[in-house]
């Protein structure tokens, strides 16, 4: 596929820059143009989608990881009975387009976010051996893949 | 977004400010507008830098001004009439503000809300004490403007409150001014957030878990205060410029918000002018405590507040209604995601009232 999106954003932007720049005489649109810059370079557009698959497949086993975790142990079992009834409808990772993987990794995100909560309060009751502050580093580093 | 075609003219806009202008001079006569044009800055308010001149009984007034004009959508939605009342108040005290001189609040006259202050010369650059030295500044003066903006901010903190007005222009915070900015921002991305954004859910646990004992005394935090909102000229400072986000509350918010860790490259000069720096002299200047983690509980806030700014402009980029480009505020979450991380847990003891 050429030119790939990423070389198809590369030289929007220059020809953004080298040919329309010159020509606009409105500080108002020169500041948007060099906005507007800016923002396609933030992404990374071959990648995206890819990207956007494998950190919802990375936190899809995360959160089964949570469920084994919290189903072993009898107190975490009382102590999170309210969050468990939200993994159950825990959609499986294989989006058909961007939009259905988008969809996926917002249900995702917002089992997360229903986990919050009881896992702060988990750590602060003094049971947790461990695993529970390790599960939480990996959600933090999870949800901004 | 551009709105209605009308309101984004320049010939429009121009006729309806001689109107305006005429109509709050009473007896002034020839009123001209000279040099009007949309500036490309200013995110949560419109800018048009313009002259005036009319005739008032017999003398030639001439004024250099600036339409601040509310956009079609904003960022942040901030009230024009507390913003022009605070200028007004501000009037009285040493703080280089701007003049506010009059207001259209409802924008019937200048087609959107809008008010109309003085116009200072110089420039507001938020790379003035990079190395890239947008302004042109001899190094020792680039120092010197780094700590005339310490002491900027020690004097804007330093206004008495009470004897200004300010109790009356701006709501006390409650229950405390942590909590109420909590709160404040807690809405904002609740209006903002398009998908769910569990970074920021979590840093807003962490926050509730941290907040700090409240202030000795409330004063006016501007809120956004930053080289990008000073206005420079001849290498020193000429007036503080974008209110829009001052409020009562806790010093330590205004130096969360400089301190904040993206903002590290901007507002400070390695090995001349460092963090540090700026804080044992804003303690010089104020005798104000600032205990290590009541500020990390402000930069974390300044962080998920930019968070939220970012998310609110994304919102109305997709619904098509802003001019500005927005993309995935992801650096800034990775920042906040590490942050709380590395910190977990409650505070462990209320801090010392400051």
């Amino acid at each position: 596929m050429r030119p790939t999106p990423d070389e198809l954003i590369t030289h929007v932007r220059r020809v953004l820059r080298d040919v329309v720049e010159p020509e606009l005489t409105s500080s108002y649109a020169r500041s948007r143009l060099a906005e507007i810059r800016a923002a396609l370079a933030q992404i990374p557009w071959n990648e995206a989608g890819l990207r956007l698959a494998d950190a919802s497949d990375t936190l899809r086993d995360l959160l089964l990881k949570c469920r084994t975790w919290i189903e072993s142990d009898e107190a975490r079992k009382k102590h999170f009975a309210d969050s468990l009834p939200a993994f159950a409808g825990l959609p499986e990772a294989v989006p058909e387009d961007f939009a259905a993987c988008n969809e996926i990794r917002a249900r995702y995100d917002e089992l997360v976010i229903e986990l919050i909560g009881p896992l702060e309060d988990w750590l602060l009751t003094g049971k947790d051996d461990g695993t529970g502050a390790e599960l939480r580093r990996e959600l933090l580093s999870a949800v901004v893949s | 977004m551009s709105g209605s075609p009308e309101a984004e003219s320049v010939e429009v806009v121009g006729q309806r400010l001689r109107s305006f202008l005429a109509a709050r001079n009473a007896g002034a006569e020839g009123v001209a507008i000279e040099g009007l044009q949309r500036s490309g800055n200013g995110s949560s308010r419109e800018n048009w830098p313009f002259d005036a001149s009319w005739r008032q009984e017999g003398s030639a007034v001439r004024r250099k001004l600036l339409l601040r004009r509310d956009p079609p959508s904003a960022v942040v939605d901030t009230g024009r009439a507390t913003e022009f009342a605070l200028l007004k108040a501000l009037e009285s005290t040493p703080v280089p503000a701007p003049v506010a001189y009059w207001l259209d609040d409802e924008g019937t006259e200048l087609l959107r809300p809008s008010m109309i202050v003085d116009r200072h010369p110089g420039r507001a650059h938020r790379a003035v004490l990079r190395d890239k030295n947008p302004l042109g500044l001899a190094e020792p003066v680039r120092a010197e403007l780094a700590e005339n903006l310490c002491e900027l901010l020690a004097q804007v903190h330093r206004v008495d409150v009470a004897e200004a007005g300010l109790l009356e222009v701006l709501p006390s915070p409650t229950p405390d001014p942590a909590t109420a900015e909590l709160d404040r921002w807690e809405r904002l991305l609740d209006d903002a957030e398009l998908e769910p954004q569990p970074v920021l859910r979590w840093t807003l646990r962490w926050l509730r878990d941290h907040v700090p004992a409240p202030p000795e005394r409330l004063v006016l935090v501007h809120g956004d205060f930053r080289p990008a909102n000073v206005l420079v000229h001849n290498g020193a400072v000429e007036v503080l410029l974008d209110w829009e986000l001052a409020h009562l509350g806790d010093p330590l918010d205004d130096l969360g918000w400089y301190c904040a860790p993206v903002y590290t490259r901007e507002h400070f000069i390695p090995g001349v002018w460092e963090q540090d720096d700026f804080l044992k002299r804003y303690r010089e200047l104020t005798g104000t405590a600032v205990p290590a983690d009541a500020l990390l509980f402000w930069q974390v806030l300044a962080l998920f507040r930019l968070a939220v700014i970012a998310l609110q402009g994304i919102r109305i980029f997709c619904a098509g209604e802003t001019d500005r480009p927005a993309a995935p505020p992801t650096a800034l979450l990775r920042l906040l995601a590490g942050i709380v991380s590395e910190n977990p847990g409650k505070a462990r003891h209320a801090p010392d009232p400051r």
